[in-house]
């Protein structure tokens, strides 16, 4: 027991001291310049575009919560599906109908929720068209190279 | 068979009520009236909720739900002070909330929603039961955080708190896994039993066994804001509006102290440790010992430099959590601490939501009190807040005739008397208690001995604040002058669990155990 401790401790201590020893050998003798193209992000060598955090609509974000939602409400619906049958012939139909019934009411009252609250209503315009996020970028990456 | 399923009728009370509220909003083409409507549709709900405890107060433990739900006296007690904190903080809401621009119904729906999980947590009797009432009231609460929109700072808070927390429960969820690997048990008492036999025999899955109550313990310091997994406390009570940062240090913490004494004391075997390291304590006794001793010490020393009077409060609800840890640890099969804690927890809930409702007394000019200084005067304007703030200061720093004195008083008396080391615990908790009085008196001292400015109190006309303030002044006072039908209400009810629940001692093998003589 003691043993196989002491191996793991010596293990553990020496991924420390390798992974922490170049990382401050480095830092110690290691010469430093900053240029534009080091401090680049590095993605397969194409010249980036633009941040990678972009505001979306938020009314995406929602609509994804509800998909999520009534996806699950599918995976659950499917069992009591398959076993909807055979609880009618033993007598349990109307008890385990009342019990979805609450799960979807539950779930009703949510999405009564997102439509009185306008989720569901696209008429709305959009904050941002997707092309003029692009363009928006592409002159902010010109300017950039410009300076 | 299911067992009955009356003992849901307070989550359900709850529930109906959160629903009633959202079809009124969605639906209503008067504004105004259905707020009102709204608020006293919640309130009923609570009312209705507390009305239905009574069938248990006197009644031995049920079980329901398969042993899921285990609905004794000790959860009835953590039950009523969790909806009187609901009842608080949602009267102290009624017009902040429409002051920080936030629809009242939807904070409702969130505080019932929260509130019923929270229920659902005191009385969860097994791991699946308590991770999805810690989830349903942590997303409640998370999105209370983040109600004031328009704040910046809320926002923030609500993000730490959510991802803070999210990782928590990720922790918690671990813990029980390796529970529940190495007892094959789901419910706290078998598992607690199974938990005995593991550590007696010592072979090899006592180590997982720790680290599963290591974890579950880890995820309750978060979820009681003990040092160190206090950081999100500072900034979620900070950036919530404040109104919610009262209900959050009250509510919350009792149901998380309510889960975390039933587990500790069901499931974790007393002076259980995977080698001798831990001595006489156990390694969960050790655990809670430190962690009481850590938030204590640092909860007050924290809470001194802070000009920030939410901060301050914050740290100083991390403080309380290590006096209520301290009463934990030092608890063991002595009845009379856990009713020494039940007893402070209501204390507790009063005196703070009644100070954060001060708070939002203070505010003036549509802006939230920050700075200590936006107290200043604050007795000279309006003379009985000033003592209303007085008197909940009075009682946070312990001082006699107060709630916090009489629950510090069992709880030192308890600890003291648990003799040991946990005569230590006690010493480091009088003295920083006694250091704790220094920030909490400079508040009275802000609100007496400075100039007022002229700045108007938004309090002034806001009767449900009023009445919120009335509600926990007088309990506070209440509370600290006759202590005893509470405290013996208390008591009574942690009765059953020390027959019924405590876990047996586990005593560590002798020395010339063949088994000890193995490792």
């Amino acid at each position: 027991m003691n043993a196989d401790i002491f191996s793991l401790g010596l293990y553990a201590f020496l991924i420390f001291a390798v992974a922490s020893g170049g990382l401050i050998t480095s830092m110690l003798i290691g010469k430093r310049k900053k240029g534009f193209v080091k401090e680049e992000p590095y993605e397969c060598g194409v010249p980036q575009i633009g941040e990678t955090r972009t505001e979306f609509n938020v009314r995406f974000f929602v609509l994804s919560m509800l998909f999520v939602l009534f996806d699950i409400e599918t995976v659950l619906l499917a069992p009591y599906a398959m076993t909807f049958l055979s609880d009618v012939k033993g007598g349990k139909g109307v008890e385990y109908l009342v019990e979805v019934a609450v799960f979807l009411a539950v779930l009703g009252f949510g999405l009564l929720y997102a439509w009185r609250k306008g989720v569901l209503d696209w008429n709305v315009p959009l904050g941002h068209s997707p092309e003029e996020i692009v363009q928006k970028e592409l002159a902010a990456v010109d300017g950039k190279q410009a300076a | 068979m299911l067992g009955n399923f009356d003992i849901f009728l307070p989550v359900v009370w709850l529930l109906a009520s959160a629903g009633i509220v959202m079809l009124i909003d969605l639906f209503s083409t008067h504004p105004e009236q259905a707020r009102m409507f709204n608020f006293f549709t919640a309130l009923g709900g609570v009312m209705l909720a507390v009305v239905s405890l009574n069938p248990y107060w006197d009644a031995p433990a049920q079980l329901s739900m398969r042993g899921a739900l285990l609905i004794d006296q000790f959860s009835v007690y953590l039950m009523v002070s969790i909806l009187t904190g609901t009842v608080i903080s949602m009267f102290a809401s009624i017009s902040y909330i429409k002051r920080i621009g936030v629809n009242l119904a939807d904070f409702l729906i969130t505080v019932l929603l929260a509130a019923s999980g929270m229920l659902l947590l005191v009385v969860a009797n097994d791991l699946i039961m308590i991770f999805l009432s810690i989830e349903l009231l942590s997303f409640s609460v998370y999105v209370l955080t983040g109600m004031h929109g328009k704040s910046g700072r809320s926002a923030e808070a609500a993000m730490k708190y959510f991802i803070m927390g999210a990782f928590a429960t990720g922790i918690l969820v671990l813990g029980m896994a390796c529970l529940y690997g190495v007892t094959g048990e789901l419910q706290l008492r078998p598992i607690g039993e199974k938990l005995v036999e593991v550590f007696r025999a010592r072979d090899g899955t006592q180590y997982m066994a720790t680290f599963g109550m290591g974890a579950i313990l880890i995820a309750f310091a978060f979820k009681v804001g003990a040092v160190p997994f206090h950081s999100w406390v500072p900034d979620a009570y900070e950036g919530a509006p404040t109104t919610v940062t009262g209900f959050m240090a009250v509510a919350v913490k009792a149901a998380a102290f309510g889960a975390l004494i039933r587990v500790a004391v069901v499931a974790f075997p007393l002076g259980a440790s995977p080698s001798g390291f831990f001595g006489d304590l156990g390694f969960a006794g050790y655990a809670l010992w430190l962690l009481s001793a850590m938030s204590m010490i640092l909860g007050n020393w924290f809470a001194i430099s802070q000009r920030n009077i939410k901060r301050m409060l914050a740290y100083s609800s991390i403080a309380h959590s290590g006096y209520l840890l301290m009463g934990l640890a030092s608890a063991g099969g002595n009845s009379e601490a856990y009713a020494g804690i039940l007893y402070y927890l209501l204390a507790y809930t009063l005196m703070t939501s009644g100070a954060f409702a001060m708070l939002v007394y203070a505010s003036s000019g549509g802006k939230d009190v920050e700075s200590i200084d936006d107290l200043r005067g604050l007795a000279w304007k309006k003379p009985a807040v000033g003592i209303g703030m007085a008197i909940f200061m009075f009682s946070m720093s312990g001082i006699p005739l107060t709630a916090g004195f009489m629950g510090k008083y069992f709880i030192f008396a308890n600890t003291i008397a648990a003799g040991g080391r946990y005569t230590i615990l006690g010493v480091i908790g009088i003295v920083m208690s006694i250091i704790g009085a220094y920030y909490y008196l400079r508040v009275v001292a802000y609100t007496y001995f400075r100039d007022p400015d002229d700045k108007p109190v938004a309090g002034k006309e806001d009767w449900g604040l009023k009445f919120a303030l009335s509600l926990t002044v007088f309990g506070t006072v209440f509370l600290g002058v006759f202590p005893q039908s509470f405290y013996s209400a208390a008591e009574q009810s942690v009765q059953e669990m020390r027959v019924e629940q405590q876990a047996p001692v586990v005593k560590a093998p002798a020395k010339d155990d063949p088994k000890v003589a193995k490792d």
